[in-house]
């Protein structure tokens, strides 16, 4: 039976990219019966492959996962359920993995993981108290196994990678988003402020940076758009780029629509250079898009980012190139850092 | 020796198959998507065909459709095999010119079975 | 599972019900029991054993000996019965008589019964005037209450059911299929232990009894028999399961088409009718 576990293992791995993806998606929009129905349809044909395979664990997994999809038809995706979805997949993942490695599946528990699946399933909403979730977006089909206390100390950009691809799923572009620079932890009372700017960075830039793959052929860009987030120390603390290959900020479009809107006073409008009128994008209620997206919502995404920064006692700023890509720039000071001190308290 | 032509996007689903169906004498092809399965049969039609429904390029219910239409095309013993089990999706592969309906996930005597009342053994 | 405790599951079995359960059938015993015990709560073969030698209670054995004398069944089993009564038997007797009553004695769950009826309504052309009844027991309550409801699983309606049949006679409920309600009307259901009279069930003229009497040991199966020959019409035929003779040559000898059709002799029984 070990070429069809190989096999197996191979096919099942890949059909959870497709599970993540969906995950992400009603992550984002908790009502998508598209995602739903699709993940329902995934599910269920993985599930007769570890019937083949003989992966009684796994297929009990699934089947719960499955029921669970199902009931998602009459109500949206609750926090429990999506927490409960994303853990699945993980927990499928680490299977799939070992089984890679041994050639049969391997021998364990999951009653833990099926009771949420069973409850969320049942209608229940809410996480247990005290539980802040296991975070949708940081999962990864391929990532190794993780114990509990990695939750609290994970860095606030793990996971914007499937983020990142799941999005450009969503929207039919090509996107991946890479993670570089220094080995920087952040001090978890700064972390979920600088998370969601990240977030909102990333959803900003795959839905008004990242061009229709038409659009990047024309232009001579590669069909595969990249990302780039990148981590560095610096003396006062620092600095967190994130910088994209897609249309850039149309400048003059920004400052058209806030003259319209009557946020931007003409005379004043006159006398700003280039950089200062890309700063508008910062401004309340500023949308570049043409219209309004799912995604990227009334284009508040960016104001949020600002405010967040600046509630750690950071900064950001854009500079961009029209045609070429934008670039954001996040600082944070110092005691957004953590230090030895505060590793230690999380970990106790 | 009968040909069974077996059509899954699977790999996995395909070697289990091919598995039940040389224990009972049959000579096995495969394709993995409607495309390919029509283009095996437009080169020789095979004596059954073991069907999957949802596949890329082109799906099972397309692919009988234009089966059924190639010469020499009304021959195959058409069984689905797929994990569709509502009743207005059987019908419609039937309306396509399917024979037999399979709803995975199978097993071996099911396939028996079903190739004994499709009349192939 | 130890010799003694099969020897003394097969003695109680015995006793109740007539079935024989030899050695060579200790995989059976232990599968069906060991389903059993999971039903009861009980983590093995053996324990359920012990509970049945310490605290010998009633439904517990009962539970056991329908678990163990509860035929295997699927649709359309065998096929080939079914195509004589199509194409021979009910053609015949609709055309004497009309009104035609079979019997499908240790029904289990109900898939010979309905087999019948979906046949004689897909082919009702070919015996225009036939009025069937159709009547079916079983030893197992179980059994027959999964019979009455008429669900079934997906693996069961793939087994011998043409997919035509199962959409037309039967709708999704969940990921199982359940017989239309009136495939089910179709027939009577009723518990009854073979080796009790059953003469009041009155005269058939078709009389499925397949793969039931194997089980049972020779003089209990030649006396069920003597009693299936006087419940059967004269020129009824009785269907045994494939591979099963009718030990008892003085009440029955094989039809011309095989297949597991008997016809009764005319002279046996007489004196009893």
């Amino acid at each position: 039976m070990d070429d069809l576990v190989s096999d197996f293992v191979c096919e099942a791995s890949e059909a959870l990219g497709g599970l993540q993806a969906g995950v992400a998606r009603l992550a984002v929009d908790g009502a998508d019966s598209a995602a739903a129905a699709e993940m329902l349809r995934r599910l269920h044909g993985l599930k007769g492959l570890c019937g083949f395979a003989g992966f009684g664990r796994a297929e009990a997994l699934i089947h719960a996962a499955e029921s669970l999809t199902a009931a998602l038809a009459a109500s949206p995706a609750s926090p429990l359920a999506l927490d409960a979805l994303s853990r699945t997949v993980g927990r499928l993942g680490q299977l799939f993995s070992w089984a890679a490695d041994h050639h049969a599946e391997p021998v364990g528990e999951d009653s833990d993981l099926l009771g949420a699946l069973e409850r969320a399933a049942a209608g229940d909403r809410a996480l247990p108290d005290g539980d802040t979730g296991d975070d949708v977006l940081h999962r990864s089909g391929t990532q190794a196994a993780w114990s509990g206390s990695d939750r609290r100390t994970r860095a606030p950009w793990s996971g914007l990678d499937t983020l990142a691809r799941a999005l450009g799923d969503q929207l039919g572009k090509r996107i991946e988003l890479m993670v570089g620079g220094d080995d920087l932890r952040i001090a978890p009372a700064a972390a979920p402020a600088l998370r969601s700017a990240l977030i909102a960075l990333v959803r900003n830039a795959c839905d008004h940076g990242v061009e229709a793959p038409s659009e990047r052929r024309a232009a001579a860009k590669p069909a595969l758009s990249l990302l780039r987030l990148s981590v560095h120390r610096c003396g006062d603390g620092a600095i967190i780029e994130m910088a994209d290959d897609g249309r850039g900020i149309d400048a003059a479009h920004i400052r058209d629509h806030c003259l319209a809107s009557g946020r931007l006073d003409p005379i004043a409008a006159a006398s700003m250079d280039e950089a200062q009128t890309q700063e508008l994008i910062f401004s309340p209620g500023v949308t570049t898009a043409p219209a309004l997206t799912a995604l990227s919502g009334r284009g508040l995404g960016l104001e949020l980012v600002r405010s967040a920064l600046e509630s750690v006692g950071g900064t950001v700023v854009v500079a961009s190139t029209p045609g070429r890509g934008a670039r954001f720039v996040l600082t944070l000071p110092n005691s957004a850092i953590a230090t030895s001190a505060a590793r230690s308290r999380v970990a106790a | 020796m009968k040909i069974c032509l077996v059509v899954d996007d699977s790999r996995v689903v395909r070697k289990v198959a091919r598995r039940i169906l040389e224990g009972l004498d049959f000579e096995i092809a495969e394709a993995g998507d409607g495309m390919e399965a029509l283009a095996f049969c437009r080169a020789a039609m095979p004596d059954a065909i073991l069907l999957d429904w949802s596949m890329p390029v082109m799906d099972g219910l397309e692919f009988v459709r234009r089966l059924r239409q190639e010469p020499g095309g009304e021959a195959p013993v058409v069984v689905f095999c797929t994990s569709e089990n509502e009743p207005l999706r059987i019908a419609e592969a039937l309306d396509g010119g399917a024979d037999e309906y399979i709803m995975k996930p199978f097993d071996g005597d099911i396939i028996e079975a079903k190739f004994v009342q499709a009349g192939l053994i | 599972m130890k010799p003694e405790d099969l020897e003394f599951v097969a003695a109680m079995a015995r006793a109740r019900t007539g079935l024989m359960l030899g050695s060579e059938r200790a995989f059976f015993v232990e599968s069906r029991l060991s389903t059993l015990a999971r039903r009861e709560g009980l983590p093995t073969v053996d324990a359920l054993v012990a509970q049945l030698r310490a605290a010998p209670d009633e439904a517990l054995i009962r539970a056991a000996v329908e678990v163990l004398a509860t035929p295997e069944t699927s649709f359309f089993r065998d096929r080939t019965p079914f195509d004589h009564l199509r194409d021979e038997v009910l053609p015949e007797l609709a055309a004497r008589r009309g009104r035609v009553r079979v019997w499908s004695a240790g029904c289990s769950t109900g898939q010979e019964p309905y087999s019948l009826a979906m046949m004689v309504e897909e082919h009702g052309s070919r015996f225009p005037n036939l009025k069937l009844e159709i009547v079916a027991t079983d030893l197992s309550t179980r059994a027959l209450e999964k019979a009455q409801s008429g669900l079934y699983t997906q693996f069961e309606v793939q087994r011998g059911l043409p997919i035509r049949l199962l959409i037309r006679h039967f709708e999704k409920a969940g990921d199982n299929w359940q017989a239309s309600a009136r495939l089910r009307q179709t027939v009577r259901w009723g518990r009854l232990n073979l080796m009790n009279d059953f003469s009041k069930l009155g005269r058939f003229d078709v009389i499925f009894c397949r793969n039931v009497l194997s089980y049972f040991d020779p003089t209990a199966r030649r006396e069920v028999l003597s009693r299936l020959a006087v419940a059967l019409a004269e020129d009824g035929c009785l269907i045994l399961g494939a591979g099963e003779a009718a030990d008892l040559p003085e009440a029955f000898e094989p039809a011309r088409g095989g297949a597991g059709l008997h016809r009764r002799n005319p002279g046996y029984g007489k004196a009893a009718a």
